[in-house]
């Protein structure tokens, strides 16, 4: 499942985050998001608009197809 | 320690404690390459200067002004460092420590938030944190100033400090560390293995430090062949290690509570709504200008108004008459240089509250939530929501505006984010509508401004639009953003930061406002016939003139409209300087003599004109910083007059069949 799929709320674990742009990857490293780490979706754009995160408390603004390169899988 | 730098992540309280810290600090030009201000400030009581730096998250950087901060540990002497870490985000933060760490510098760890930390139940062992890492670890608040007392005496006591940290990561690895750091003979003994571990990690800043040595080719065969023996990327297996090494503190030291749920967590929820984001920012917007203009910046203008065209303007007629200074004389100063810079100077309160509110926006964290609600849309047109940023602080000033489009890390989007920048509309343009708006739209003065600055957004997004799909063809994007917690921001900082952006309009006024008010007098002063000719026989009439020609189609045809139009270049705000000293009369009366030349539908498209025609002297050169070329400063100069005339025209033309 890719994290763009969660449902609002739902706390997930990232799996896999191969597909994901290296400057991006840089960024989410350095914002502790890596496999294995819990993400929580919190708002959603509409029409495929930018959606927002948590991880451990922080916020992170990302867009839709970022959010599709990113694998989850369910707690 | 001496020269201290202060370092940290973005949006931890690094600017709140530069403040608390310093009492007066100085911008001593730009980091090289890069535009980023160079801030320093001298620390209160003790005989010690701080280097602010730019937010990091890591030394490893992805976008320019990133790179700063690894270059200026390589070339800089510094004698200690002091590194801000948010408490209630300890694991992030704590990557950028460890980069640091290695770098065996004396270093003094600021524990900020302690409060923001302890709403959401978190608690650090700090005495074990210190004797852990083996620096200084002070907590602190550096909002309110808490614990700052903490910092000045570890700064006294610490100046001898010695700093081994020393992190062991992997056999094969540091192997490598050790080859290379034998090869770095021209790095400081200290700061090779910091070097080292950069380098491996492909921090792209050592890469170009390193790149002119005799062995860095040997470097990069140690660093290929180390990735292929252990088959991951080595930036990715050393923040591995350096990510266990950070768990393990983590869980000995870090306690975490339930926290509370914090309030703004649902006013979050409301601001950043899909549907509801949108109108709240455009109502939050109008707000924004309704107090600039109406409630209370107008207001304070017009006292201001008054008193300069009045009272002002007497004393000085009057004194110097009183001390019987020629007849050119006194009309220089009282009809060139009062009515010229007096004219732009009563616009400083309304320029003031602007930057306070776009101060207040940037420091409450709202500004970030604006980039995500509206990166749906800047994608549409070719831009990422970040671009919604420097357009916003280009409503104050274009200067700043182009130099925030430094937070985009894809070079094509800040390029395209700098070309459409100036659209929108500054501040200096604003005594141009508020001259306008009060002679031709009194009683929809604000509907016609806000008209303004929604065709100045609108055309920045359509040039967008054209440019990506044409000249800037875009690559792939990234866009990322921070949302940092909301918080009240300190009324110091919020002054600190509007008169930052504000003093610079001050200066202009003195300096190119001042010049540009001579120059424009004498040119209406003297004529091919001799001195103290009619305005109509002046030179400065007949350059408009020749320029105003062009003009004819856009209903403004006159060499009036065409000379302000040229000082404009110098500075928006020269227009309304040159057209008080055209006219030879002060701002109040200016309104109705202007009626002789202008009608409402010609004035409006004067004003449309003037929203897009140019980017004025002062951005012109930040455009050339920012892009580090010619060939683009000539376009972004050039093209927008080719597209304010375009609109003039279809503005005049359409307004034409209705009235």
């Amino acid at each position: 499942m890719d994290l763009h799929a969660v449902q609002l709320g739902e706390k997930v674990k990232v799996k896999d985050l191969q597909q994901v742009d290296a400057l991006l990857m840089k960024r989410l490293n350095a914002f502790g998001i890596k496999e294995g780490c819990q993400v929580c979706m919190v708002q959603k754009g509409w029409f495929s608009g930018a959606c927002i995160m948590e991880c451990q408390g922080q916020k992170i603004g990302l867009r839709k197809k970022d959010l599709m390169n990113i694998k989850v899988e369910q707690l | 320690m001496r020269r201290l730098a202060l370092i940290g992540n973005p949006n931890i309280g690094k600017t709140s404690l530069f403040n608390t810290l310093t009492n007066s600090y100085e911008y001593v030009g730009n980091w090289s390459g890069v535009t980023v201000e160079k801030k320093v400030g001298q620390v209160k009581k003790l005989n010690k200067e701080i280097i602010d730096l730019p937010g990091v998250y890591t030394l490893n950087p992805i976008s320019r002004d990133e790179s700063v901060v690894t270059t200026f540990l390589l070339e800089e002497q510094i004698d200690g460092l002091l590194n801000i870490i948010d408490a209630s985000n300890f694991e992030r933060n704590m990557q950028l420590t460890l980069d640091l760490l290695e770098l065996r510098k004396p270093i003094i760890i600021c524990l900020n938030m302690m409060d923001v930390a302890k709403k959401k139940g978190i608690s650090i062992n700090i005495e074990k944190l210190q004797s852990t890492l083996g620096v200084p670890v002070i907590p602190i608040v550096a909002r309110t100033g808490k614990g700052i007392e903490g910092i000045y005496q570890a700064l006294e006591s610490t100046s001898q400090l010695e700093q081994h940290f020393t992190l062991t990561y992997d056999t094969p690895i540091e192997t490598a560390i050790a080859t290379i750091e034998d090869l770095l003979q021209n790095v400081a003994a200290e700061q090779r293995r910091w070097c080292a571990i950069q380098f491996l990690m492909g921090n792209q800043a050592i890469d170009a430090f390193l790149q002119n040595e005799g062995y860095f080719h040997k470097i990069q065969t140690i660093r290929t062949a180390l990735a292929n023996e252990i088959g991951e990327s080595l930036s990715g297996a050393i923040t591995n290690q350096r990510d266990s090494y950070i768990a393990t503190i983590k869980n000995e030291l870090v306690i975490q509570e339930k926290s509370e749920k914090q309030w703004t967590e649902h006013i979050d929820k409301v601001l950043t709504h899909p549907v509801l984001g949108v109108p709240i920012f455009l109502a939050l917007m109008y707000f924004m200008f309704q107090a600039t203009f109406a409630w209370i910046g107008g207001p304070l203008s017009d006292l201001l108004d008054r008193f300069v065209g009045g009272p002002f303007s007497e004393t000085v007629y009057n004194g110097l008459t009183a001390i019987g200074a020629s007849s050119f004389i006194i009309h220089l100063i009282c009809d060139g240089i009062i009515a010229g810079v007096g004219g732009v100077i009563v616009f400083i309160p309304q320029i003031f509250v602007l930057f306070f509110f776009i101060s207040l926006l940037e420091d409450s964290g709202y500004m970030a939530r604006i980039a995500v609600v509206m990166d749906r849309l800047m994608e549409f047109f070719g831009l990422n929501g970040k671009a919604f940023i420097p357009m916003i602080i280009s409503f104050g000033c274009n200067v700043p505006g182009i130099m925030a489009a430094r937070t985009i890390e894809q070079p094509k989007e800040r390029l395209l984010t700098i070309l459409v920048a100036p659209f929108m509309s500054c501040s200096a343009r604003l005594p141009v509508y508020a001259l306008f708006g009060a002679a031709f739209f009194a009683k929809h003065q604000s509907l016609v401004v806000l008209s303004l600055y929604l065709l100045g957004i609108v055309i920045a997004l359509i040039v967008t639009k054209l440019l990506s799909m044409t000249l800037l063809k875009n690559e792939t994007s990234v866009f990322f953003v921070e949302l940092p917690s909301y918080h009240m921001p300190q009324l110091k900082t919020l002054w600190r930061s509007t008169w930052e952006k504000g003093k610079g309009f001050l200066r202009k006024a003195g300096t190119i406002i001042f010049a540009g008010s001579v120059i424009i007098w004498l040119l209406s002063y003297i004529g091919p016939h001799g001195t103290n000719v009619a305005m109509d026989e002046s030179f400065l009439a007949m350059i408009g003139g020749a320029f105003g020609v062009l003009f004819i189609p856009l209903g403004f045809g006159t060499w009036q409209a065409g000379a302000s139009l040229i000082s404009g270049f110098l500075a928006k705000e020269v227009i309304v300087s040159t057209m008080a000293i055209i006219y030879g009369v002060n701002e109040g009366v200016l309104s109705s003599t202007m009626t002789t030349h202008f009608n409402a539908l010609s004035a409006y498209t004067f004003l449309v004109f003037v929203l897009l025609y140019m980017p004025c002297l002062a951005t012109v050169g930040a455009i050339k910083r920012e892009t580090q070329s010619t060939k683009w400063t000539l376009f972004a100069t050039i093209y927008p007059f080719v597209v304010a005339y375009l609109i003039a025209l279809v503005v005049y033309t359409i307004g034409n069949l209705f009235i």
